[in-house]
């Protein structure tokens, strides 16, 4: 029985990783790829690891996979322009790279001998309670190191969006840049005189 | 009956393998980020995998550093899509060839 | 003493780095005068360490200092050694006097040149190359000054870099040079399979157990060097066209020091020679046929330079001839007098042909002795010393080595004598044919034009290029009293002991015999020489185009020594190109893509291009076959 779940789960999601990696369409990518989360969170599940698989979909499905969508939704409807500089024999040789480490991993762990799974309470084993009593004591310093680079990360993510920009522009200048050019030119200009007319003062008169 | 352990490595080799494609293959920064969250998945799948084998939450927890990890380099990707974008540079990995300024 | 040796062989080098240093920022005369002053220095040092030497007792005059041991392996060492005694005495004092001289020289005759500074820097470094050579203990010591001196004369006969005939000279001189550099290291191998040695002492205490073979096929190999660098035949053609570079290096490198490096080189390996009696008789063979087709070439010469060229080979012939009669003390006296005179000729030419704004055809000289009466004083000194006359300098050290050959007695020993004499005959002819078409004589148009005008703005030259003609014209004049036989035999004395088998050394009467004939014979050539050219005749033109026609033709093209060897060299070369571009590249690599290797390894550099094209992707796919790779090779060594 879980045997076919599993066959299912993992037929979908190979499926829609192709999908992901074949589609032109950006926005089709991504919710091919929310399927791959789907599917994953599936054969989490199967391995008992339900807190994971409840932040996969929370975290990975909800929040960056909605990220992704806004962000696709801004840039708007480009696919790749053209064939560009890939060249056939590229796609060839990418497609037996590929290939050839799926190849070579599928035959090592099917050689490999790894024993029987470790027997496990059931009621605990990949609950909240466990991996919340994991992060707080063995791995502490991770889960910190990780809330940094958050953070880091939505800082840089504030600037690279938002950032450039000085943050009180003068009159002159929001004027200028909206675009009331006259307005803007007019008082530049008698400020200009004034100041050539200060300058001029010792002996030369005003002109 | 419970699947064993190398079939869910073998699914997870399989989808590195095609996320590694998609980065190779692929010429919007976008896609390219799609795949290579694919790939980080796969590297889930099999920390989970061995965390189940070894009967340890190590690896799960391992795999939630993983997803955080993700999160943040998406968000930085992003960021310079969106940067792109705002400059009217073409989104073409090929064309962005001056790594410069 | 030994600081002293080590200080007169670094003070040129000093010279090179501070004007290299100092470059532009140094005035042009600054350059000069530092030049020269460090030359003055050297040559300080090199005469208090002589006379220091001197003072020893004749047993103590061998010093050899080791500096340091810079390769050694095991039982083999060679290290930074000099070899101070009597005979790299005389070669110092030569190289840093003459030396000394010439650049002094120099700053007139440079003045106004923008690379001013350069000639000074090279002039130094050839004579730091040239005291190395000398000094040097060992063989691979000899092997770097050695090539230090032909890159010195190719930076310097090549110093006018625009003009392209001073090009090929300075390439054609260091090629020729480099044929003899494989005959000098071969030599090297040689002795040291042999031997297992490298040092001279090594190897002089060791001469004795070479077999006669080996011997003379290590004295055979050094000679190659030999006559490279001192341009004889077969090795010769470099010089006259050595030519093309500014005269105070003709007088410095193509008379008075490098082209006697051979001479020295001999004369040093005497110890090895000895027991190599067929070479040495070679050696003579080859000077006196060099002498003599040498001396004749000259007489018809145009070039006032490259009559005092081919005179220089002719009396480095004289000297290898009396190196090879085994009589190194006269050989020496020899290169020692000769520094002296053919320097004074050089300089003189340069003077003569300052005046005339840079011409040197002698056909467009004439009469200069009313406007050039200094020079033309000096230089008559120096031309009689060249014939050989009695009692000028020239004279003595030449009739020094015939005697030697009279003494020999055998019939090398008198093709020495007879073909000596018949040199001397052709030195004077040519050189005084030189003497009175350039100083006597109705001048040319030319002349009548610009010489008179050229003497009034600035005299006969500046006193920087007169003063030390004036002083060479001393030393030729007198420097052969250091060896009048029978009466002053200094040159003998000090210079006996260098050769530890012995030298050959004429009686006092055969000497005194040998004087009179032989400056009889020069006075013969004198008169000849006056005869054909001095007055208005066309007795020469109408031997030249008459019964003379045919050697005179030979001899203008220089004996057909040069188009031997283009014949032997570049014409197999040139056709063995063509056989491989031909039939090899483009027939037998028929099959690659395009046609020939060259193209096709072009063709294979661009098609990697691909994968370097900045686009990272390409990059990344590079890695990901790579890892593929690696995995698949770990997975097959695994089972």
């Amino acid at each position: 029985m879980e045997l076919v779940v599993f066959f299912v789960a993992a037929g979908a999601a190979i499926a829609t990783a192709v999908a992901v990696v074949a589609q032109k369409n950006p926005f089709v990518s991504a919710l091919a790829l929310l399927g791959n989360l789907a599917s994953l969170a599936a054969l989490m599940l199967l391995l008992q690891a339900q807190f994971l698989a409840a932040a996969q979909i929370i975290v990975y499905a909800g929040a960056i996979m909605v990220m992704f969508l806004f962000v696709i939704a801004y840039v708007g409807p480009r696919s790749e322009i053209g064939p560009g500089t890939r060249k056939p024999w590229q796609v060839v040789l990418a497609i037996i790279a590929a290939a050839l480490i799926a190849i070579e991993i599928v035959v090592v762990v099917f050689s490999a001998n790894f024993g029987e799974p470790a027997s496990i309470d059931g009621s605990t084993f990949g609950g909240p309670a466990e991996i919340g009593q994991a992060l707080m004591t063995n791995y502490l310093l991770a889960f910190e190191i990780v809330s940094v680079i958050l953070f880091m990360a939505a800082v840089a993510g504030v600037v690279f969006g938002a950032g450039g920009r000085p943050l009180r522009l003068s009159t002159e200048e929001v004027l200028v840049k909206e675009g009331e050019s006259a307005e803007a030119r007019r008082r530049q200009a008698s400020r200009a005189a004034l100041d050539a007319a200060r300058d001029a003062q010792p002996g030369e008169g005003a002109q | 009956m419970t699947p064993a352990l190398p079939l869910y490595l073998a699914v997870s080799g399989i989808l590195f393998a095609i996320g590694l494609a998609g980065v190779l293959l692929r010429r919007s920064p976008l896609t390219i980020l799609l795949s290579l969250e694919i790939m980080l998945n796969s590297v889930n799948l099999t920390l989970v995998a061995f965390s189940r084998q070894v009967g340890g939450s190590d690896g799960q927890v391992f795999a939630l550093v993983v997803i955080g990890i993700a999160a943040a380099e998406v968000v930085i990707g992003l960021g310079l899509v969106i940067a792109m974008t705002r400059r009217q540079m073409v989104l073409d990995t090929d064309e962005l060839r001056t790594l410069s300024g | 003493m030994s600081e002293l040796v080590w200080i007169t062989l670094a003070l040129p080098l000093i010279g090179v780095a501070l004007l290299a240093i100092l470059g532009t920022k140094l005035p042009e005369r600054g350059a000069g005068l530092l030049a020269s002053l460090i030359m003055l220095a050297a040559f300080a040092c090199a005469a208090i360490a002589t006379i220091m030497l001197a003072l020893r007792p004749t047993e103590e005059r061998q010093v050899v200092e080791l500096a340091w041991t810079w390769l050694s392996a095991g039982d083999f060492s060679v290290g930074l050694d000099f070899w101070f005694d009597q005979l790299t005495a005389v070669m110092l004092l030569v190289i840093t006097g003459v030396g000394f001289l010439i650049h002094v020289y120099s700053i007139g005759y440079m003045k106004g040149d923008p690379q001013a500074r350069r000639f000074m820097a090279y002039m130094n470094l050839f004579i730091f190359s040239m005291l190395l050579l000398v000094l040097s203990a060992n063989f691979v010591l000899l092997l770097v000054g050695w090539g230090l001196v032909g890159l010195s004369s190719y930076l310097l006969i090549g110093f006018w870099h625009h003009k392209p005939k001073a090009i090929k000279a300075a390439k054609k001189a260091f090629i020729m040079n480099a044929v003899g550099d494989v005959g000098l290291v071969l030599g090297i191998f040689v002795l040291f399979v042999n031997l297992n040695t490298v040092s001279y002492s090594g190897v002089f205490a060791a001469a004795g157990e070479l077999s006669e073979t080996q011997a003379s096929i290590a004295g055979l190999l050094l000679l190659v060097g030999a006559l490279a660098k001192s341009a004889q035949l077969p090795l010769h053609t470099w010089l006259p066209d050595a030519m093309e570079g500014p005269t105070p290096i003709s007088a410095l490198i193509h008379a008075a020091t490098m082209v006697t490096a051979g001479v020295y080189l001999i004369a040093r390996m005497n110890p090895l020679y000895f027991y190599a009696p067929k070479v040495l008789a070679l050696i003579v063979i080859i000077g006196v046929v060099g002498l003599l087709m040498s001396g004749a070439i000259a007489i018809v010469q145009t070039d006032i330079k490259r009559i005092i060229a081919f005179s220089t080979m002719s009396q480095i012939a004289y000297m290898f001839v009396g190196v090879g009669l085994s009589a190194y003390w006269a050989g020496i006296f020899h290169l020692f007098t000769h520094a002296f005179f053919k320097a004074l000729l050089f300089l003189g030419a340069g003077l003569v042909i300052h005046a005339l704004h840079g011409e040197q055809d002698i056909r467009n000289m004439g009469g200069l002795r009313k406007q050039l009466p200094k020079i033309y004083f000096c230089m008559i000194i120096g031309a009689l010393a060249l014939s050989g006359i009695f009692p000028f300098s020239g004279g003595f050290s030449k009739d020094a080595i015939l005697a030697a050959g009279l003494h020999v007695g055998t019939t090398i020993g008198w093709i020495a004598y007879i073909g000596g004499l018949l040199g001397a005959l052709l030195t004077g002819i040519y050189t005084f044919r030189l003497i009175f078409k350039v100083f006597h004589g109705r001048p040319s148009p030319y002349a009548e034009k610009v010489v008179p005008d050229a003497v009034k703005h600035h005299g006969e030259g500046p006193s920087s290029m007169l003063w030390p003609v004036y002083i060479l014209s001393i030393g030729a004049a007198f420097a052969g009293l250091l060896q009048i036989p029978g009466v002053t035999h200094v040159v003998t004395s000090w210079l006996e002991p260098i050769a530890p088998n012995g030298m050959v050394e004429a009686t006092v009467g055969q000497d005194w015999l040998t004087t009179l004939i032989g400056s009889v014979i020069g006075l013969v050539g004198i008169a000849i020489a006056y005869h054909l050219y001095a007055r208005e005749s066309d007795a020469a033109e109408t031997i030249r185009l008459g019964r003379g026609r045919l050697i005179a033709v030979a001899l203008e093209h220089r004996c057909y020594w040069d188009e031997l060897y283009a014949w032997m060299f570049e014409r197999p070369a040139q056709w063995g190109a063509a056989f491989l571009n031909r039939d090899v590249d483009r027939t037998a690599f028929r099959w690659l893509p395009l046609d020939g290797v060259g193209t096709f390894t072009a063709f294979l550099g661009r098609s990697f291009v691909v994968i370097e094209n900045g686009v990272v992707r390409m990059y990344a796919l590079v890695f990901a076959l790579g890892i593929g790779a690696i995995l698949l090779y770990l997975l097959v060594r695994g089972t």
